[in-house]
């Protein structure tokens, strides 16, 4: 049994220990990306993110029934997003992110291919900003970091391997995934800008 | 280094450059984690062994306990935390921020009402409609009952039957009201707590003493100090537009009514901080009164007041309606004012009055003969927060029984000024005036 489905399966007979764990492990990471969809709002991203785990508590038994191997994080994320478009079309209408809201270059940013370079001016807007942010939050932190590494810090594969006492094949392919992940995070987002889902 | 001369390697390093770093307070995601985890503790479900293996091994040595063993052996508790739905999207939760239709409220969180109206609502159907102004804390009780605190202003309850021992426990200043199931409001003021029971039961404590009352159906409690807790058989108030939330009207349609003596004295409503509601009534010489320059030196005070040139100012609201002989009223009202002045018939400045006066008339007929007038408030001094009438711990308790004779009361309230330069206002909210069924 995976340490995921170990998780899933403790939370929802009851284990309180467990419970705090995960939120311990999790809340600061989705709080990032809930502070982000929700334009920046702390108090609102606080609410919310409290809705999804009372919602959490109020009925545990319902993570029991995730199908297979499914993991309780993506599971809280779907949730955050749910409230968000509940309360974005309610009293939070006009203070979420959306697809209508961004700027012009920030959406051309948003919608362009893999390997078209962002437009300059959009780059240092702070929507850009929020966006990468709510993709970045949405990676495991082991592949967040070592985008960073690579990406924003500049470091070489060997160097990020000796930080993380790991060979550099093992950070070869970490940073692989990692870079799918991003890719796949960033098209989720704007999946849900589209949806107007945010 | 990443490889820039890559498109896609480039776009990557551009986006994730655009990062920036997010302050979170570690210290109330940490609180909110405890509060959190009690909510989950409390849910639940506790493992088979510990819901089982008691009852078993109580079982196995005393069979013949077994049976009431199992059933007294504790059940998971019920959910202390209420859904909040709003009509409105102006609830404010903790720390004044704003809360949404469908959040789940946890203990110790205050819901305050600000411009509209708000619900708790519990998994069993109990629920807690909360009118314009009132602010209600959600408690943990420690023992899975729910527990509320009303900080003050309305609220209607309606309680699904509880547990056996654990009544739903509604704290206030002045005291807490404890219900098995029913249907109740309560109303909270700095000085009084007023239960009304519609349908059901509830036991009213009052807080210090422990002295209880139990209100049924169609009773009425209120706890203040000075006075016993005691229960009164509740009838519909006879006033109409209490809270002056709608239009004034005319006298003919039993609304409020306005009678005006001088053109610069007005009653009008006021949407400026109402005591409760949306509005309050506002009595204000709009205009300063002018009186001869030689007036203050007039040896009449007669003649200083009925000046020609200026004189009394007079703005006064009243409404009259139906009172059985023999029975008894309670009146209450809420007031501030601006600019009273107490009366100084001696000749110089400050020669003059503003004052407010509450009265309670009984008549006989619709403008027939006065059989009693009752000066409820005179007053010369400024409340300049909003005050209740009858004051809490008072002689007056503001009953009053209807002399016979008279089938019509009419409550009035009147700005008098006399005095230059000044736009004295006096604000009125809330007024009730409740037939009771027993004697001042």
């Amino acid at each position: 049994m995976s340490d995921s489905r170990r998780l899933v399966d403790g939370i929802a007979r009851g284990d309180a220990a467990l419970f705090r764990a995960f939120y311990d492990q999790n809340a600061e990471r989705l709080l990032r990306f809930v502070h982000y969809r929700v334009g920046g709002d702390v108090a609102l991203a606080e609410e919310i993110l409290q809705e999804a785990f009372a919602r959490l508590c109020a009925d545990p038994g319902a993570v029991g029934r995730l199908p297979g191997d499914a993991m309780l994080v993506p599971w809280m994320f779907g949730m955050l997003r749910r409230i968000i478009a509940d309360w974005a079309r309610s009293r939070a209408r006009g203070r979420c992110i959306s697809l209508d809201s961004l700027d012009p270059g920030v959406q051309e940013a948003l919608l362009q291919g893999e390997e078209d370079e962002p437009p300059a001016d959009a780059l240092a807007h702070p929507q850009m900003q929020a966006l990468v942010g709510m993709v970045l939050s949405l990676l495991s932190p082991v592949h967040a970091a070592v985008l960073r590494a690579k990406y924003v810090e500049g470091l070489a594969v060997e160097e990020i391997a000796v930080r993380c006492n790991a060979s550099a094949k093992v950070i070869e392919g970490r940073l692989y995934r990692a870079r799918e992940a991003f890719r796949a995070a960033f098209a989720q987002v704007r999946a849900d800008l589209e949806a107007g889902d945010a | 280094m990443p490889d820039l001369s890559d498109p896609a390697e480039r776009r990557l390093a551009l986006l994730l450059a655009q990062e920036r770093p997010l302050a979170v307070d570690r210290r109330r995601l940490a609180a909110l984690g405890d509060r959190l985890e009690r909510e989950f503790r409390r849910h639940a479900p506790r493992p088979w062994w510990r819901r089982h293996a008691a009852p078993l091994a109580a079982a196995a040595l005393v069979p013949l306990l077994a049976l009431p063993a199992w059933l007294l052996w504790p059940r998971p508790l019920p959910c202390p935390s209420a859904l909040l739905i709003a009509s409105v999207a102006t609830v404010t939760a903790p720390a004044g921020r704003p809360a949404d239709p469908g959040r789940t409220l946890l203990p110790g969180e205050t819901v305050a009402v600000r411009g509209g109206r708000a619900e708790l609502r519990w998994q069993d159907g109990s629920s807690l409609a909360l009118e314009d102004g009132a602010e209600l804390r959600l408690d943990d009780a420690g023992d899975g009952s729910k527990r509320v605190a009303l900080v003050r202003g309305r609220l209607r309850a309606e309680v699904a039957p509880q547990p056996a021992g654990r009544p739903l426990r509604l704290a206030a200043a002045q005291g807490e009201v404890r219900v098995l199931g029913t249907r109740f409001a309560v109303e909270c003021d700095p000085d009084a707590l007023r239960v009304a029971v519609e349908q059901g039961r509830v036991e009213v404590q009052r807080a210090g003493d422990a002295a209880a009352v139990a209100v049924a159906a169609g009773e009425v409690a209120r706890l203040a100090p000075g006075a016993p807790p005691q229960a009164r058989a509740l009838v519909e108030s006879p006033l109409r537009n209490p809270g002056f939330e709608q239009p004034l009207g005319r006298d003919d349609a039993g609304d409020w009514c306005l009678d005006v003596r001088n053109g610069d004295a007005r009653a009008r409503l006021d949407e400026a901080a109402p005591h409760r509601g949306r509005q309050s009534l506002l009595l204000e010489q709009f205009r300063p009164l002018v009186f001869p320059p030689d007036a203050f030196a007039w040896p009449s005070w007669q003649e200083f007041v009925n000046s020609p040139h200026g004189g009394r100012g007079h703005a006064s609201v009243s409404q009259h309606f139906p009172v059985q002989p023999g029975r008894s009223y309670a009146v209450r009202f809420h007031w501030r004012s601006q600019g009273l002045r107490r009366e100084d018939q001696r000749p110089g400045p400050e020669r003059g009055f503003v004052h407010f006066d509450a009265q309670l008339y009984f008549n006989r007929d619709h403008g027939g003969n006065r059989v009693q007038a009752i000066t409820l408030l005179h007053a010369g001094d400024d409340a300049g927060e909003w005050t209740a009438w009858p004051p809490a711990g008072g002689a007056n308790r503001g009953l009053f029984r209807v002399p016979e004779g008279a089938n019509r009361g009419a409550l009035s309230f009147k700005l008098s000024v006399a005095r230059p330069d000044c736009t004295p206002r006096v604000w009125i909210d809330e007024v009730t005036c409740e037939a009771v069924a027993d004697a001042p």
